[in-house]
């Protein structure tokens, strides 16, 4: 099954998929989404990223009905989604919630039967997820007893526990240590590997670059890049140039090459168009000794900058 | 019907959780201790009747009988000795020894402490009285026979009108207390769960699943059905003295039967209103602040229910949806509340509790995913 890059709105409906269209929500005075567009086909991993306040936490809310939207429909499977269909997936609100005094097998179990599964499926299934996410061990411990870690697994299961056709993860990666941050892409993918519908969000483009295959960006409410992200990167125009050396900003034409950003792994240069990267990288070895350097289509937040008009990194 | 399936899960969610802790064993078992105590209390007082003792001087048997026999009138044993003389009875009124002397003869003479014991002293007066016409009339002539014909002639027989009216207004009182403790315990526990479900942030998954009118709904089914256990466990006592054969304050039971209406239909509108108001709070510690205008509502019902529930006051705050809860099993233990203002009470609080629960469900959606800030309820209302 292949998926190119789509301008929502335009192609017909993936069979299934789930669609928003044009939606819009303000807030008093504030304009939230502004006409946003969102498609999330199966077996494949969507990112929906953008800054903080860009919308992304309003959008997932809207898709599962918590808010109304002024404007724009939710479609699933090609026609307006139902609380039925709503009831099939499952949702991982950015603030995250548990019933702190319940147990973990209890909650689970709960939360199984509200989307429509019996006590005795409901159980089966959390054991099991339990064991997938290496807190068997702790299912009759009260969630309020658990570490910041398990608790979050927890809330994971939370929205995993039916099994849902498809998965929203708002925000997931935030706040994780190294090791979840690993365990949480596996379980996406995993997820999506099985022909299911994933999205999730995040402002930490850097972190989620290697995991998103599709890629919409939003700022401001509005929708400003969308598509496969191999495909948007080699169709950027833009390249960078990296070194692993600190390079002064004098050093080079900024119309040439501008350097975007400098750490202790070295400093990145936009290079100007038509700019020969082999040139620049003269222009800095004749300043300093360069042991290491590369070509590259542009980062992820990079083609957001570009993609949203911003001259800044974004947060 | 998957509305139903979810207000069930959510009330059984409550449920479960409610009897897992220890407070509500606790409060149970006070319920029944003290419901216990209470039924069982007045009948053990009872064994311990009052005893007077009178000191009798120069008493024909006559005497005798008739002042031991007033210890029916007096709901009390009477217990007699005598005395030589009137001094030595002086001085045993005096030391505490007798409550009462009693001198007869032809100036007969009472004596008593003080102003102590007026019932005895008219009783043992009127002994008295009776032993010198008798002693007289025989001294006149008038055989034995005859003045015992005419003596115990039947006396006239006291009609009371109002009859239990302190035992009705203490069977409402009864029942209007217990209804104001529950009601005012189920609405802040609504309103902390409502509250502790929006800073925990579990309101959203939750909502992402379930319609906020089911979980509004089934937060006050649940919550309430542990209100109806609990209560269960102070009426437990009272059933059991009934089966028993025991007495009651008249009125209790029509109290008790009509604040069932309206306790599960008040109950309804103030934990359904106590849930809307919970959802407005940014903290868990607000929750009993954001309900402030119910408590001072039920309290003010309460005030009225106790002190005058058959003033006019109390004749229009029946039929009133937020205030009949507590008013009208009140009036309805007293004895006046007619049918037709019992029906019409009812009616306008089911249309009641109906609005509640959809004006109830959109402020709990509104409010509960805004959060930040506490939130004014007009503003949710407007929806802006």
């Amino acid at each position: 099954m292949a998926h190119a890059a789509v301008e929502p709105g335009e192609e017909q409906p993936v069979p299934d998929s789930l669609r928003a269209v044009g939606i819009s929500q303000r807030f008093g005075g504030r304009i939230v989404l502004d006409g946003a567009d969102i498609e999330v086909p199966a077996g494949r991993v969507i990112g929906l990223l953008g800054p903080n306040g860009a919308g992304k936490s309003t959008l997932m809310r809207i898709l599962f009905g918590v808010l109304q939207p002024d404007a724009g429909t939710v479609e699933w499977q090609g026609r307006p989604a139902t609380d039925d269909d709503r009831r099939s997936w499952g949702y991982m609100p950015q603030e995250r919630g548990l019933y702190r005094d319940m147990r973990v097998l209890d909650l689970l179990t709960w939360i199984a039967r509200l989307h429509g599964l019996d006590r005795a499926t409901g159980r089966a299934r959390a054991l099991r997820l339990l064991e997938q996410l290496g807190l068997a061990d702790r299912e009759k411990d009260k969630i309020m007893d658990l570490s910041g870690g398990m608790a979050q697994r927890v809330q994971l299961a939370a929205a995993m526990v039916h099994e849902p056709a498809l998965l929203v993860l708002d925000e997931p990666f935030s706040g994780l240590d190294p090791v979840a941050v690993e365990f949480l892409s596996a379980v996406i993918v995993d997820h999506v590997r099985a022909g299911r519908n994933l999205l999730f969000s995040s402002h930490q483009l850097d972190l989620v670059e290697d995991l998103c295959e599709t890629i919409t960006l939003i700022d401001r409410g509005r929708v400003v890049l969308h598509g496969d992200l191999r495909a948007l990167k080699a169709a950027s125009p833009d390249r960078y140039l990296w070194v692993d050396v600190t390079v002064d900003a004098s050093w080079v034409d900024p119309a040439v090459a501008a350097v975007t950003s400098t750490n202790a792994s070295g400093s990145r240069l936009r290079l100007g168009p038509g700019a020969d990267p082999g040139a620049v990288l003269d222009l800095i070895r004749a300043r300093v000794p360069v042991t290491g350097f590369g070509v590259e289509a542009p980062s992820l937040s990079e083609l957001f900058l570009a993609a949203a008009g911003r001259p800044a990194v974004a947060a | 019907m998957s509305g139903l399936r979810d207000t069930g899960l959510v009330a059984g969610r409550e449920l479960r959780e409610a009897l897992r802790r220890k407070t509500f064993w606790i409060v149970a078992a006070l319920l029944v201790v003290g419901s216990t105590a209470g039924m069982i209390l007045p009948e053990v007082v009872d064994q311990g009747r009052d005893s007077y003792d009178v000191v009798v001087v120069d008493g024909t048997p006559q005497l005798e009988s008739s002042l031991s026999g007033a210890s029916a009138v007096l709901d009390a044993d009477v217990r007699l000795s005598t005395a030589p003389d009137a001094a030595a009875a002086q001085a045993a009124v005096k030391d505490g020894d007798a409550d009462v002397g009693a001198v007869a003869g032809n100036e007969p003479v009472v004596i008593v402490k003080g102003e102590g014991a007026p019932e005895l002293v008219a009783v043992v007066q009127q002994a008295l009285g009776l032993d010198a016409l008798t002693t007289r009339l025989e001294a006149a002539g008038v055989s034995p026979t005859a003045v015992q014909q005419v003596l115990t002639a039947p006396g006239p027989t006291v009609q009371r009108l109002d009859a239990g009216a302190s035992d009705r207004r203490a069977g409402a009182a009864i029942v209007a207390t217990a209804l104001y403790l529950l009601l005012l315990m189920l609405m802040i526990q609504v309103a902390n769960g409502t509250a502790i479900e929006k800073s925990n942030r579990i309101s959203e998954v939750l909502l992402a699943i379930v319609r906020p009118g089911a979980l509004l709904f089934g937060k006050v089914l649940g919550v309430g059905m542990v209100g109806l256990l609990t209560l269960a466990c102070g009426i437990l006592p009272v059933l059991v003295k009934l089966a028993a054969g025991g007495d009651l304050p008249s009125g209790l039971e029509g109290a008790l039967a009509g604040g069932a209406a309206w306790f599960i239909l008040g109950g309804a509108l103030y934990l359904i209103l106590a849930g809307a108001f919970g959802a407005l709070v940014e903290r868990q510690e607000e929750a009993g602040s954001a309900v402030m205008p119910l408590t001072m509502t039920l309290i003010g019902s309460f005030l009225v229910a106790q002190s005058a529930p058959d003033s006019a006051l109390g004749a229009v705050l029946a039929y009133i949806p937020l205030t009949s809860p507590l008013v009208m099993p009140a009036r309805i233990a007293m004895g006046v509340a007619s049918p037709l203002s019992m029906a019409v009470s009812l009616v306008l609080s089911v249309v009641a509790v109906v609005v509640a629960v959809r004006v109830g469900s959109t402020v709990y959606q509104r409010a509960i995913v805004r959060t930040g800030r506490r939130l004014k309820l007009s503003a949710v209302l407007r929806g802006a």
